[in-house]
């Protein structure tokens, strides 16, 4: 009974049969995720916090449509991404992407022990400075896979990606990544 | 299998840093302008539903008043004497063409119309949630 009540379909039937308060559960529940799609995509903290909100509220207005055939996560992330997107065109925001240059001069357990000396502000620092590398379609897949644990199929029907571009870009991203992280730890070293 | 490895440790990472907070009373900030938004789409929805439960009503008391009149008058009982009018053979060759359609059924044809009714009803119902979901799901996405 207690994991019933903790999944998102629990809180969706309740929210269709008339108990609005049950939404605040689902916000709470996915409000990082939504509002990191956002910030990764549009990289400001207010654009992204009203994407975020205009997405929950996009949500609760058409509840009644949602079959549940794919995650409300799904759902919710496609929105605030397609918002998102749209949002950037209308301001012609141009990402920059971060140039594959491979270094890899530390093995990848030595890279994750380096790092796992910073504290944990330093390491925030570091996700930030990765993530500037990256353009918005690169960093909200490295949120999406690497922090949400989307499968390369849901992040393809979020994005509109094929999944074999999905696969692709991904590859791409985790060379960048390790080629950035052991920069990093050469940096340390010094 | 090595990339798999790194993108576990990579994982880990991540998640335990690389999430991002909206601000505090993000939650009620979104249930405030819920608050204000519901009276209309709920009065709203409310007003569809109650609608489409009347024309559902309706067309199916149409369609049973229509087929009991159909049942007197295909066996000419109490309407017999009354002066028929000149589009009464087109009317008649109507009827007759609709029973023939069922006549290899074994049963009355107010059953047969009333069923027919039925599934006609529940056909058009699911085909206007279709619609409204298509909609839906073009203006939101």
């Amino acid at each position: 009974m207690k994991n019933e009540r903790l999944t998102d379909s629990w809180y969706i039937d309740r929210v269709k049969n008339g108990d609005r308060e049950a939404f605040a559960s689902l916000i709470e529940k996915h409000k990082s995720m939504v509002y990191t799609v956002a910030y990764r995509i549009v990289k400001n903290h207010e654009d992204a916090e009203e994407l975020a909100q205009d997405a929950f509220l996009k949500v609760f207005q058409s509840i009644e449509q949602f079959e549940q055939r794919s995650k409300f996560s799904t759902w919710i992330y496609k929105i605030v991404y397609n918002s998102a997107i749209s949002f950037i065109r209308k301001k012609r925001i141009i990402s920059t992407t971060l140039e594959p240059v491979i270094i890899e001069n530390f093995a990848e357990d030595e890279i994750f022990e380096n790092l796992g000396q910073l504290d944990e502000e330093e390491q925030k620092i570091l996700v930030e400075s990765l993530m500037k590398k990256l353009n918005h379609e690169e960093s909200t897949l490295v949120s999406l896979y690497y922090m949400d644990d989307c499968s390369v199929q849901e992040i393809a029907e979020i994005t509109g990606l094929s999944v074999s571009n999905v696969k692709v870009k991904l590859h791409r991203i985790r060379k960048q990544m390790l080629s950035e992280l052991n920069r990093t730890c050469k940096f340390f070293e010094r | 299998m090595e990339d798999q490895q790194f993108d576990r440790q990579l994982k880990n990472f991540f998640k335990r840093t690389g999430l991002l907070d909206p601000s505090p009373d993000f939650t009620q900030k979104v249930m405030g302008r819920i608050h204000q938004l519901p009276v209309e789409i709920a009065q709203a929805g409310k007003i569809s539903e109650g609608t489409k439960d009347w024309v559902l009503f309706l067309a199916m008391g149409v369609v049973g008043v229509l087929a009991t009149v159909w049942y007197f008058l295909s066996y000419n009982n109490i309407f017999s004497d009354i002066p028929k009018p000149e589009y009464w053979p087109l009317f008649e060759k109507i009827t007759d063409s609709l029973s023939g359609i069922f006549s290899s059924f074994r049963v009355s044809s107010i059953t047969v119309s009333v069923i027919a009714a039925i599934i006609l009803v529940f056909a058009a119902d699911f085909a206007i949630k279709k619609l409204q979901s298509i909609r839906k799901n073009y203006l939101f996405l």
